[in-house]
């Protein structure tokens, strides 16, 4: 029955003053619009990247096998694919060319498709511009690349001669989606049906040829089960799908997962705290309303009632405000980033997601309600006698058995906040680190709020004579009964931590996606070079060359022992093991322009010993320390080096340094330079043939296509990143504000007192400015560290990057928080500095 | 002492001592107090600032804890209940006034007349009896305006209805005056003393205004925590 008046006194309250509440359905609404906004366009976003990413290899999922199949196996992975989607399969070899002005052979390499089906995701570029089952209408038809006609000397329309028989070539392919898909990638491309491959004879038993089964799944079929259904009927393949196409994409997506993840988080709770600190004023603002319904009979749980029904519609009306700025969101988004970038990705309006951030918004706002709604139990019926109820606070009995609701209260925020963690992120591992810290920082928080009042009142105590009036009653503030500051330091410094998390993270996972990604320096790939010196000289005297030829030596080794141990018997997945059988030495002289020095040092330039520096990536994966002694397998030698140094690879180096040794330590083994240079992609045919003129033995791969694409979806994460981070940063500053401006109601009394004392405006604004201060400058410092140790955390267990404690914005953040709760504090109190004394306190 | 008083105590203190711990400083304000009020008994509590008047009367109606000693209210043991068991317990044996009126701002002066009503449950034909009170209060005109339209006077006599609209058997009223001028005072006083003698029940009341103990029948004079007197009201008035 009493539902009615409490729907009543509810309403009325909310609409007494909308003004007062409109930043609480603001702070829902920042919340639930970057939960639904960004979630949403993050799942879009991540689509686009898989889609990108499934190009790289033109299937979800392929089987790789230089071994002949049988027909049983055949047939079964027909079944499958009739099951499960689509199946085509694509044979690869390489093998002699010659053309009629080109008559010494070269080599080639060779690709079967079925131009119907293939490729399965991506598309081919040919010339003339059509599909290619329109190209290749009979089994004699081929198209090649560019380089092949320029090296055989035959226009499109000329012929080809393969294994015995001449094919006649129909067009030229430019791209293809999945060129370095399997090893027969780099060269001279000739691209055919199946049936025109057979024609070659060039697949026969125990000929090198690999079969590439590509399968496009239906959308409900689960990638590792596949996976394990496929090796199943062939144990002795090489699978691999869409997330190992490209390191690159794969590491960008699963980066920028766990970033959004995280953002949303982040924003959620951020919100849900704001509301909080929101609702803690308006519950105490309304202590007189709440002690006379006590007294007139009113049970704790009814008035609970009309409170949480406030909350419920305010969550509600910020939730649905929410999800439209949600939707704005995902639907700018692309509009914003299309001057950039051509290729959009579709934004579909997904009820799902809004839906899912409403009703998280809601709940976290209800969650976060939960303390002061259990401080109405507190508020004692006898305050209706007392003259000023506002300076009681919402405070806890001291009784014990009186705690235990207040404690189930914070369980039950904890457990919520623990289950919307780990439903947002989608891990339990993330979930429980984030609540973790969330929980060791709000205790640490209130303790170090604790002490700091301690600190302030010993001060007063012990230095009260020697301390300005101002400084004193400054400091007295902060721990005068009734003030917030326990609970805005705490609110503040989350509030910061989270803040400065975004931006650290941000960086983080930047740095990490840009670094994995090709970069712009080298687009023209050289392998197996003999000589590198003349080929650089040669390089670097062409027209169209931007960039510097870096040229780096490797050999194929296997690490066999770490310490004396065999890696078999070491902790390392077998994914790593299973590296460490093929792994690539480079070698390097001095310390190479591209490394830094982390831990160790490099050895001199003429150093012979076997010494060994490894990557910081390295050092992670295979769990290597500098003092390591690691056997080595190299060219039928064996070699055991101390590991001397651990470097940082700089961010966008064309070659790639995982493992070095001294130059010389090798000296007399086979080493085999590569390495890249960046052209002018109008110039690359040339200097391919000025390079195929002097070294026919040297590959030359042109990359500039298929690099461009990986680097456009490494661009595409690293804009969202950014754009994502700034949101959820100006989110963050607003609910700060907040929280600062919410100790508004308070000081009203305080400035008509002190200005009927006597106090001059600007006594008055030193007061408080002193207040704000210290409660700034706190939450920022212990928040900036809160920050940096979560991004420490994050960082090493989740993203996988190097993360070194930033002093810097440590600094700036103190300050920073120190001016913003200045701001804040008086943008929000400005006003009262106005008021008449006499009319607050006849208002009392 | 009138007639309608009867013999059997509406409210009995015992031992009554209340104590407030904020180390190291230990107040005790009630020392140790016993006295038992009869049904229809008009009690004036008076006493000089920081008597422990107010806190006595806080006991009495179950809004705060005792330290030790007991209270019985119409029977009902009160010094060991639970906190909604004491609202219930107010919700329909207890009637209250303040100094300060106590209106909830955003009810109507209709609504908040109804509102004990409503947390008691109790809404049978109390809205009917709102009607009533709102007409004996001679507001009838201002019930559905809001606090904030309405006088100090006219709020005092809205707070009055709203403590008889679940007929409670005892009334209590702190300094219900206080913040009036003398004409509004006087009104509100004679409505006070008229609902309590058509009501019938037993009030009391905390002051420390001797013309509005006057119309008591009976005074305790608080001193320090401790009862300096406990007299029918005329010869208490010439003690003080």
């Amino acid at each position: 029955m009493f539902f009615r008046t409490a729907a009543k006194i509810a309403w009325r309250d909310l609409h007494a003053a909308p003004g007062k509440f409109l930043f609480v359905v603001l702070a829902v609404a920042i919340g639930v619009a970057a939960l639904s906004g960004v979630k949403g366009f993050g799942y879009a976003f991540k689509g686009m990247l898989l889609k990108n990413a499934k190009q790289l290899i033109a299937a979800d999922v392929q089987a790789q096998t230089w071994n002949d199949v049988t027909s049983d196996q055949l047939s079964a992975l027909q079944k499958l694919a009739q099951k499960d989607g689509m199946l085509t399969r694509v044979t690869e070899t390489v093998s002699m060319a010659a053309s009629p002005n080109q008559r010494v052979p070269l080599l080639v390499s060779v690709k079967g498709v079925d131009p119907t089906a293939y490729p399965l995701y991506g598309t081919l570029t040919l010339s003339p511009a059509c599909s290619l089952s329109q190209l290749l209408r009979n089994d004699s038809d081929v198209v090649v690349s560019p380089e092949l006609l320029l090296r055989f000397k035959v226009p499109v329309s000329g012929t080809i001669r393969l294994g015995g028989q001449d094919f006649h070539i129909v067009g030229e392919l430019i791209t293809e989606p999945d060129r370095l898909a399997s090893g027969f990638g780099p060269g001279m491309r000739i691209m055919m049906t199946r049936a025109g491959l057979d024609r070659t004879g060039l697949i026969q038993y125990g000929s090198r040829a690999a079969q590439r089964f590509l399968f496009k799944l239906k959308p409900n079929i689960d990638l590792d089960t596949m996976r394990a259904q496929l090796k199943t009927i062939l144990p002795r393949v090489f699978i691999s799908d869409y997330r190992e196409g490209s390191p690159a994409v794969g590491r960008a997506i699963d980066n920028t997962t766990t970033f959004l993840s995280l953002i949303s988080l982040i924003a959620l709770i951020v919100g849900a705290l704001g509301v909080a600190m929101a609702m803690y004023s308006h519950l105490q603002q309304r202590m007189d309303t709440i002690a006379t319904m006590k007294a007139v009979g009113a049970r704790a749980r009814q008035i609970m009632q009309i409170y949480l029904m406030q909350t419920l519609w305010l969550g509600i009306a910020g939730g649905i405000i929410g999800v439209a700025v949600g939707a704005l969101v995902q639907k700018s988004f692309p509009w914003l980033i299309q001057r950039v970038f051509a290729f959009l990705p579709a934004v579909p309006w997904d009820w799902s997601f809004s839906l899912q951030g409403m009703s998280l918004g809601v709940l976290a706002t209800l969650l976060f309600t939960v303390p002061p709604l259990l401080g109405i139990r507190n508020v004692r019926p006898s305050l209706v006698f007392r003259r000023n109820m506002a300076d009681a606070a919402l405070e806890d009995r001291k009784h014990w058995r009186d705690k235990v609701p207040s404690v189930a209260g914070a369980l039950l925020i904890l457990a919520g906040f623990s289950g919307i963690a780990v439903w947002l992120s989608g891990s339990w591992k993330m979930g429980g680190y984030f609540i973790a810290g969330l929980t060791a920082s709000i205790l640490l928080l209130a303790a170090v709020a604790a002490v700091l009042l301690l600190v302030m009142r010993f001060c007063v105590k012990t230095y009260s004579a020697k301390l300005p009036p101002v400084l004193r009653h400054g400091f007295a503030n902060l721990y005068r009964p009734g003030n917030q500051a326990k609970s805005v330091l705490v609110a503040l410094g989350i509030g910061v931590m989270f803040t400065l998390s975004t931006y650290l993270l941000q960086r983080t996972v930047l740095r990490q996606v840009i670094s994995e990604g090709p970069g712009r320096e080298g687009n023209l790939f050289l392998l197996d070079i003999r000589n590198s010196s003349a080929i650089t000289n040669l390089i670097e005297s062409e027209p169209g060359v931007t960039g510097k030829v870096e040229l780096v030596g490797y050999i194929v080794s296997r690490m066999l022992e770490k310490n004396g141990i065999s890696i078999d018997q070491l902790r390392l997945s077998n994914i790593r093991k299973d590296q460490l059988q093929t792994i690539r030495i480079t070698t390097a002289t001095g310390l190479p322009n591209s490394l830094q020095i982390q831990r160790g040092r490099w050895w001199s330039p003429d150093a012979t010993e076997p010494q060994l520096a490894v990557s910081e990536q390295a050092q992670r994966d295979f769990h290597l320390r500098v003092g390591d002694r690691v056997k080595f397998q190299v060219a039928g030698r064996f070699i055991t080096a101390p590991l001397v140094a651990v470097f940082r690879r700089e961010q966008r180096a064309p070659v790639r340094y995982d493992l070095v040794f001294p130059q010389y330590a090798l000296k007399g083994m086979p080493v085999v330079y590569y390495g890249a240079v960046h052209v002018e992609p109008s110039k690359i045919p040339q200097i391919e043939e000025a390079i195929f003129d002097r070294f026919p033995t040297v590959t030359v791969m042109d990359l500039a296509d298929v690099l461009h694409r990986i680097q456009e979806a490494v661009d595409q994460v690293a804009l969202v990143v950014r754009f994502l981070a700034l949101f959820a940063i100006v989110a963050g500053i607003i609910i700060l504000s907040s929280s600062v401006a919410g100790t508004r109601y308070r000081r009203i009394r305080e400035v008509a007192i002190l200005k009927t004392l006597g106090a001059t405006r600007r006594r008055i604004t030193n007061i408080f400015s002193i207040e704000f201060s210290i409660l700034g400058a706190t939450a920022g410092l212990i928040g900036g560290i809160l920050a940096n140790l979560f991004t420490r955390i994050i960082s090493d267990r989740f993203i996988d990057a190097p993360f070194d404690f930033d002093w810097i914005s440590l600094v700036i953040v103190v300050f920073a928080t120190a001016l913003l709760a200045n701001a804040a504090g008086w943008l929000a109190s400005a006003r009262i500095l106005d008021q008449r004394p006499l009319e607050v306190l006849r208002g009392e | 002492m009138p007639s309608s008083i009867d013999q059997q105590p509406v409210i009995e203190v015992r031992q009554l001592v209340k104590v407030i711990e904020n180390p190291p400083a230990r107040v005790e304000i009630l020392k140790g107090l016993t006295f038992s009020v009869p049904r229809g008994q008009f009690l004036a509590i008076m006493g000089v600032s920081g008597s422990g008047k107010s806190t006595l009367l806080g006991l009495l109606a179950g809004l705060d804890t005792v330290t030790s000693g007991s209270i019985v209210l119409d029977g009902v043991e009160i010094s060991d209940m639970k906190e909604d068991q004491l609202a219930r317990l107010r919700g329909q044996k207890i009637g209250f006034v303040f100094q300060s009126y106590q209106l909830v701002p955003t009810l109507t002066a209709e609504e908040n007349i109804l509102l004990p009503a409503e947390l008691s449950g109790r809404n049978g034909n109390s809205r009917q009896r709102a009607k009533d009170l709102l007409q004996r209060v001679g507001l009838t005109n201002r019930s559905h305006h809001y606090p904030v339209q309405l006088s100090g006077g006219e709020q005092q006599r809205i707070a009055l209805a709203r403590a008889f609209i679940t007929q409670p058997p005892i009334l209590m009223a702190d300094e219900p005056t206080g913040n009036l001028d003398t004409a509004n005072g006087q009104h509100v006083l004679d409505l006070l003393v008229q609902l309590n003698r058509e009501e019938k029940t037993t009030l009391v009341l905390v002051t420390h205004d001797r013309k509005l103990a006057e119309y008591a029948d009976r005074i305790i004079t608080l001193r320090d925590g401790s009862i300096l007197s406990d007299e029918l009201a005329n010869r208490a008035l010439e003690v003080i």
